[in-house]
């Protein structure tokens, strides 16, 4: 029962979720820095940041030429406009350096920062034996570590920045590749002020047997987050990454904007794992798109718990013949929030097939959303795509919006889409309760049957967790 | 976007084209001072209001302007030659008594109306709606531009501006009309080919049917022997009061030159029972927005379309089920069919407001692809703000089954006949929905439609 990134749970009779929050995740350090960046995002903040890294000259000029680009483009005109026009860039700090660089062993990382770090479960899960750990604090990552027998492979598990120190040949001939900064206005900005994030290669043929491990955490206020993490699968190969977030509870608001590429090479596998456990007040912008070769699967297992607002539509782009996508989407839009997730899968080659399922549940005045995409090419066919989208809505204040878009061209064809909106039904309320369970229990029940199929796709240990933040989700529910 | 950015505000040029439309409507019609008011106001919102923007779902798979009123266009509702006899098809249902009653329209003007008398005793009104501002000012100025006003769209104000024909249909409290009422509207001239712009056709229907009253209303537009392409568009505003009973059937086959614009709107009292069987098989382009605002408790829409598209027609259909009342209920079902390359656009928005509980909304949507060339997009929305709602919504894309065709040639029937079937056995249960006076037509129509597959 005990679980690599949780803590002794405390009696969940006595709590109350944002609380619980607090108490778990929203402890903040006392904010002392190596350097901090002055509020806002400009040329010399950017000149800064690719100084500091003691960059390469062609990725000082993908900063400079992406900030321009994030100038020019408008905010996005769809979506949930009203929060995101109440973003202020110019009030976020978007580059902390917190120590002095990465760390290889858990003992040389400052107190401050392990104390923080111990808080969140870190050491536990490598003593779990997953493959790596990599935590991120503020903009860098400050400790890391790889088992043995896993670099003995060839794999490369690192952080982004000394991805591209040490590997400068396959960060440059893959960075911006599936998300080019003229992509959209926040992957501009990523890719303008990026720092820390994933690097992972892995060779061909080799199966990462365990799932490698990130954890991203705010602490400072007004802070911008802009992880850049690239996976390359190459033939053949299997991994399964794992990512987690939290912030601390602050009045004023935080920006994550992170850009993930993956790059699944012919037959190879991928699955990316996100908790995003962000306080409610971090915006949570995210551009997440995967590229499957043919033979090859990528899977996105997403669940977005916290933020204020969340858009993230993880995309995969087929264009290898049998290539293979699964999304699989779960929100929980509690008061305040707006999730605004979804999938966006592009069918280029024939014979791909995707499957998308989506989970929505929204309580306490909060809205989810989601909004995908299917689309289909003339030439991709003998295409199968099926996409299933449930809402659970709790209370009457509460909203669950479906904004499914397909688009297809071609006859050969099979797609299929489904949506459902409904509330708890009363019969299974009083079923349970004729059983014996509290009116609290038979909704709780009923809610983790709602999510079976995605924490069923969780590791053991994340499932825990994930199943103990649901039931803090849910507290105080009834009524 | 620099391309949206030139057209957000119509040019000059559009305004002088304008102006002369204007001209010419006010000079053909002078209505009484309310109504010459409403069509100011609706011109300067037309004016006023930017092209649409693209991003939003309804316009993301037509562009704006297309459907902008250019310099040149021409009002042709003086055309000469235009033939005032009823055609062939709608004289033979009213002489053979099938019918309560209809109305033809040519280029907008009303030829012709008819009406069984004993209705007529009972108060029914089937008018001209240039007479009906006239005669019936009071009923006319309460629910004209209600549903569909200037504010919504930029294209429903212009129509509200410039419209140049239209028909009132009054059911009075209580009254059933056994028989459906047919209306009629066919082009005449050949506008397309006109050097300086196209015809800007405007009109609108409005039906008000009252309190437990019932109506059958097919509203055809096109008679296949129509010689002009033009730009029309079209308002039809329908209010039914509580409990009154209305089946709408509009039946478009414009000819593959003409552009539609088109715009439903009915507003459901308690209890009222509405149902639409829509039929598009015509237009170059046709761009239908139709939809139920459920506004009394137990109120209930269903709606069905069918849609065949070939060549390179363009279709873009949305629907809307609007429950602004709690205890309403409403389904959808529409089909839709492509060959050659023809490529169709479905949104379907399902709105459950906060204050209304207990609803439930059904909304599905099925294309079939008959050719390598044709596109089917579908955007099946849901927006709900209550919890105590059942609704679901499901669409599908995919092509006819292989293993059917090859069972039917197992029964010695012929691939391309297989295919055909198939597609009628597909929008055979939307085809059963139209009203017996002209099934068997639109039945023709829709194979004739099919063509060779």
């Amino acid at each position: 029962m005990e679980t690599s990134i949780t803590h002794t749970p405390s009696p969940r009779s006595e709590l109350h979720v944002r609380e619980d929050y607090q108490a778990r995740y929203g402890f903040s350090d006392p904010e002392e820095y190596l350097l901090k960046a002055p509020k806002g995002i400009r040329h010399d903040v950017v000149e800064m940041i690719s100084q500091l890294k003691k960059e390469p000259e062609w990725m000082r000029q993908i900063r400079h030429e992406a900030l321009d680009a994030f100038f020019a483009k408008p905010m996005p005109q769809w979506g949930d406009t009203e929060l995101l026009n109440a973003i202020d860039f110019d009030n976020i700090c978007y580059f902390v350096k917190s120590t002095k660089g990465t760390e290889k062993s858990w003992d040389d990382v400052p107190d401050k920062i392990k104390r923080t770090f111990d808080r969140l479960g870190i050491p536990e899960a490598e003593q779990k034996f997953l493959g790596g750990v990599s935590a991120q604090y503020e903009s860098e990552v400050v400790y890391h570590s790889l088992h043995d027998d896993l670099t003995k492979q060839g794999i490369m598990f690192l952080d982004m920045d000394s991805g591209l120190r040490e590997h400068e040949d396959i960060v440059r001939k893959y960075f911006g590749t599936v998300i080019p900064y003229a992509d959209n206005k926040f992957a501009a900005l990523n890719t303008a002020a990026w720092s820390g994030g994933s690097f992972i290669y892995v060779p061909p043929g080799v199966n990462v047997k365990i799932p490698l491990q990130a954890y991203f955490r705010i602490n400072a206020r007004n802070m911008g987050q802009f992880e850049r993490t690239l996976i390359i699968a190459d033939k053949g190969s299997r991994v399964h990454y794992i990512e987690g977030c939290t912030a601390p509870t602050y009045s004023s608001d935080s920006l994550h904007s992170a850009v993930v590429e993956l790059i699944a090479m012919e037959g190879a596998y991928i699955r990316y794992t996100t908790i995003q456990n962000w306080s409610n007040n971090v915006y949570n912008l995210v551009t997440k798109r995967a590229v499957a070769y043919a033979d090859a699967t990528v899977e996105w297992v997403d669940a977005n718990l916290g933020s204020k607002l969340t858009t993230k539509f993880p995309c995969v782009y087929l264009v290898g013949e049998r290539a293979k996508a699964e999304i699989l989407s779960v929100a929980f839009a509690g008061d305040g929030q707006h999730q605004d997730a979804g999938a966006k899968v592009i069918h280029a080659a024939p014979n791909t097939t995707s499957r998308i399922t989506s989970k929505s549940i929204s309580r306490g005045g909060g809205r989810a959303s989601y909004r995908g995409l299917v689309k289909v090419y003339p030439n991709a066919t003998n295409c199968k795509v099926s996409v299933e989208c449930d809402a659970l809505l709790l209370d009457e204040n509460s909203r669950s919006d479906t904004y499914p878009t397909m688009e297809i061209a071609g006859e050969d064809v099979r797609i299929e889409h489904e949506a459902r909106v409904s509330k708890i039904a009363e019969e299974q309320i009083f079923y349970l309760q004729s059983r014996g369970l509290t009116e609290d229990q038979a909704r709780m029940l009923i809610v983790n049957g709602f999510f079976e199929p995605f924490v069923k796709e969780l590791p053991m240990e994340y499932a825990v967790e994930m199943n103990r933040l649901i039931e803090l989700e849910m507290e105080g529910s009834v009524g | 976007m620099s391309a949206d950015q030139t057209l957000l505000t119509p040019s000059r040029a559009n305004d002088a084209g304008l102006e002369k439309l204007w001209g010419h409507i006010l000079g053909s019609h002078n209505g009484p001072p309310w109504l010459l008011e409403q069509r100011q106001q609706a011109l300067d919102v037309y004016r006023s209001t930017p092209l649409p923007s693209r991003v939003s779902h309804l316009w993301r798979y037509s562009d704006p302007g297309m459907f902008l009123v250019n310099d040149g266009d021409l009002l042709p509702v003086a055309a000469p030659g235009v033939p005032r006899e009823v055609p062939a098809a709608l004289k033979e249902e009213l002489d053979r008594e099938l019918l309560a009653g209809g109305a033809y329209l040519c280029n907008s003007v009303v030829m012709k109306t008819a009406l069984d008398s004993k209705l007529a005793d009972a108060g029914v009104v089937i008018m001209d709606l240039h007479e009906a501002v006239v005669k019936l000012p009071d009923l006319v100025q309460a629910h004209l531009g209600t549903l569909v006003g200037p504010q919504s769209g930029k294209f429903e104000a212009f129509t509200n501006a410039a419209w140049s024909g239209g028909i009132l249909i009054y059911v009075p409290k209580g009254v059933v009309l056994a028989k459906p009422v047919h209306i009629l509207a066919t082009l005449h001239g050949e506008f397309a080919d006109h050097a300086n712009g196209v015809a800007a056709i405007a009109q609108r229907l409005l039906v008000i049917v009252e309190e437990d009253a019932e109506l059958t209303l097919i509203d055809e537009s096109g008679d296949g022997a129509d010689g002009a392409g033009a730009r029309v568009y079209t308002i039809t505003e329908i209010v039914a009061g509580v409990g009154a009973r209305v089946k709408y059937v509009p039946i478009q086959h414009w000819n593959h030159k003409t552009i539609a614009f088109t715009t439903v709107r009915a507003r459901l009292d308690r209890d009222a029972q509405f149902e639409t069987v829509m039929t598009t098989l015509g237009g170059q382009t046709s761009k239908t927005d139709c939809g139920a605002v459920m506004a009394g408790r137990g109120a209930e829409s269903n709606m069905f379309g069918l849609a065949i598209g070939a060549g390179r027609q363009q279709y873009d259909h949305h629907t809307v089920q609007d429950h602004q009342s709690g205890t309403t209920r409403s389904d959808l079902h529409f089909k839709v069919a492509l060959r050659g390359r023809a490529s169709s656009a479905y949104t379907g928005l399902i709105r459950i407001e906060d204050k209304a509980p207990y609803c439930e909304a059904y909304q599905e949507n099925r294309n079939l692809i008959l050719s390598p060339g044709a596109k089917a997009e579908s955007i099946p929305e849901l927006e709900i703000l209550n919890n105590e709602v059942r609704c679901t919504h499901g669409a599908t894309v995919g092509k006819v089954d292989p293993q059917e065709v090859f069972y039917l040639g197992s029964r010695g029937i012929e691939p391309s006949e297989a295919v055909r079937l198939i597609v009628t056995g597909f929008v055979g249960p939307i085809l059963d929905r139209i009203p017996d006076a002209v099934r068997d037509r639109v039945h023709g129509l829709v194979l004739s439609h099919l063509g060779d597959m």
